[in-house]
């Protein structure tokens, strides 16, 4: 691809890339900076080239490729700058074979929830998970990826993504509904002693 | 029952041993929100959802946590700011990338287009940032900088002006052209101009260049001054943006006008050359005139329609434009 073609897709994804680092970040300078870094590595002519060879074959969008780089300059970065020894271990040492439970669906009257006063939590929630929850979330809550697109962003199995999503949407259900001001608001009322040990969620 | 240990991306079913085993039903009602189930995962859920109806809902709860989701998770758009500075960072993987062919290696490119998108980020960030990385950018300035803008794309080739620094003047052109676009054509993505006032113009030339530049008599051109803010030119100095707008009085109303000036003498302008350097660069069928010149320590770029070039170029009292060479597309 011509390089004024390639520089021009690339910015175009400039606003989703932003926002992935600003999710993965938590601050607007870091997140500023990533994004630097980002389209540093993306703009040599090697690279250029790579995505050239992946656009070829189908497997890579431009989006899903800056993704890459954002997601692995990130977290190169923790490791280098030692920032989260803990969570970076828990991240790479992630496993998917261990069993999740399969909690039973919630059989609230969803008709009665509240979505319009959902936000406002929910955005609390979000910003409350770990930034490998969050990025998994991110790619597929906003910018609408398959799993598997995620699966080869991240450069983990598929199972792993969904084990991901599995958890960050269950803590935000359970988020959603074990504040007894949030239930009240949300006219989830009566639902406490349903509980069949999924926090938060109800059958 | 167990959450899958990988996926089948054929089937969307997960793998384990000699088949896949049948998602959870957790699982199956989230994968059914998202519109990942196989033919298989289809059935199962269909005759789940005939013997416990009220699922349904949980899938709708699902799909509407998704979209609740993507509300909550929206940031506001790239800031201004940040899209100069990667346009800058093109502009100088674009000129680096010209190396390629000689003794460095794509790593080495690398290593420059941050070291240069750093010296960038040096000069320009303020506070905590500015404090931190003083002394790393001084050292870059002077050990890797002078090296790369001297003797890799700013010093003119024997064969004279008109060749020289022609890769330069093609990132040049394309960031000049690029961003007076996107400043004229995209309101939204104008917070940077934070100086309307033109009697404010003064200090704010004070603040960000440490002097007051050569404005060329606009107002003799037929021009206006809309606005102005800081801006990241490709290069070390700092710069300012201004927007300026034709008044009908010398030529078409209403023509937007850039006048970029940057700290410094920019290497695309030739050392012994008084008369401005005229940078074309044509793209998706608009063509946008590009006048570079230097004088009393600035570099100034004005960028345009050739006629309102033109005119301001007179008003400025600057000679005939050299030959054209930039970008062409």
């Amino acid at each position: 691809m011509e390089r004024a073609a390639f520089e021009r897709l690339a910015l175009e994804h400039l606003d989703a890339v932003y926002r992935l680092a600003m999710h993965l970040t938590r601050n607007p300078e870091e997140a500023d900076d990533l994004v630097q870094d980002v389209y540093a590595r993306a703009f040599r002519p090697k690279a250029i080239a790579t995505f050239e060879d992946r656009s070829g074959d189908g497997s890579g969008g431009m989006r899903a490729w800056l993704f890459t780089i954002t997601h692995n300059v990130f977290y190169t970065r923790i490791k280098k700058k030692a920032r989260e020894p803990q969570a970076v271990g828990e991240f790479f040492a992630e496993s998917t074979d261990g069993p999740l439970p399969d909690e039973p669906p919630p059989a609230w009257d969803r008709a009665g929830f509240d979505w319009e006063h959902v936000d406002a939590g929910l955005k609390k929630a979000v910003e409350d998970l770990k930034p490998e929850f969050r990025e998994v979330l991110l790619m597929w809550g906003v910018d609408g990826l398959k799993y598997r697109e995620i699966a080869e962003i991240l450069g983990v199995p598929i199972g792993t993504v969904m084990s991901r999503l599995h958890r960050a949407r269950k803590t935000l259900a359970d988020r959603l509904t074990s504040d007894p001001e949030a239930v009240e608001n949300l006219g989830l009322d009566g639902l406490s002693g349903k509980n069949n040990g999924e926090s938060g969620v109800h059958r | 029952m167990s959450e899958p240990t990988s996926h089948n991306p054929s089937s969307g079913m997960p793998d384990a041993g000699s088949g896949p085993d049948p998602l959870p039903i957790a699982s199956l009602l989230r994968a059914a929100a998202d519109d990942e189930l196989s033919t298989e995962d289809r059935a199962r859920l269909d005759a789940h959802l005939r013997k416990h109806p009220e699922d349904d809902a949980r899938i709708e709860f699902e799909r509407r946590l998704r979209t609740h989701c993507a509300g909550a998770m929206q940031t506001p758009p790239a800031p201004a700011a940040l899209r100069e500075k990667i346009l800058a960072i093109a502009a100088s993987a674009g000129e680096l990338s010209g190396e390629s062919g000689r003794d460095t290696n794509d790593d080495v490119l690398a290593d420059r287009i941050a070291e240069r998108s750093r010296i960038a980020r040096a000069t320009h960030f303020g506070g905590r940032s500015r404090a931190l990385v003083g002394v790393a950018a001084a050292v870059l300035l002077l050990v890797a900088g002078y090296s790369l803008f001297s003797q890799v794309i700013g010093t003119p080739s024997p064969a004279g002006p008109q060749t020289a620094g022609v890769g330069n003047g093609f990132s040049l052109a394309n960031f000049f052209a690029t961003e007076h676009d996107r400043c004229t054509k995209v309101p939204e993505r104008t917070d940077k101009f934070t100086v309307a006032d033109l009697s404010r113009t003064p200090d704010a030339f004070a603040r960000i260049l440490g002097q007051v530049p050569a404005i060329p008599d606009f107002q003799a051109a037929g021009m206006v001054f809309r606005d102005m803010g800081e801006c990241h030119v490709p290069g070390d100095g700092r710069s300012v943006h201004l927007r300026l707008e034709t008044d009908g009085s010398a030529c078409r109303e209403g023509i937007s006008v850039s006048l970029f000036i940057q700290q410094g003498r920019a290497s695309v302008i030739p050392e012994d050359e008084s008369r401005p350097l005229a940078l074309m660069r044509c793209s998706d069928g608009m063509k946008s005139t590009i006048y570079a010149w230097y004088a009393g320590g600035m570099s100034y770029f004005l960028v345009s329609e050739q006629t309102a070039c033109e005119r301001l170029r007179e008003a400025a009292g600057l000679g005939e434009p050299i030959a054209s060479r930039g970008a062409h597309r």
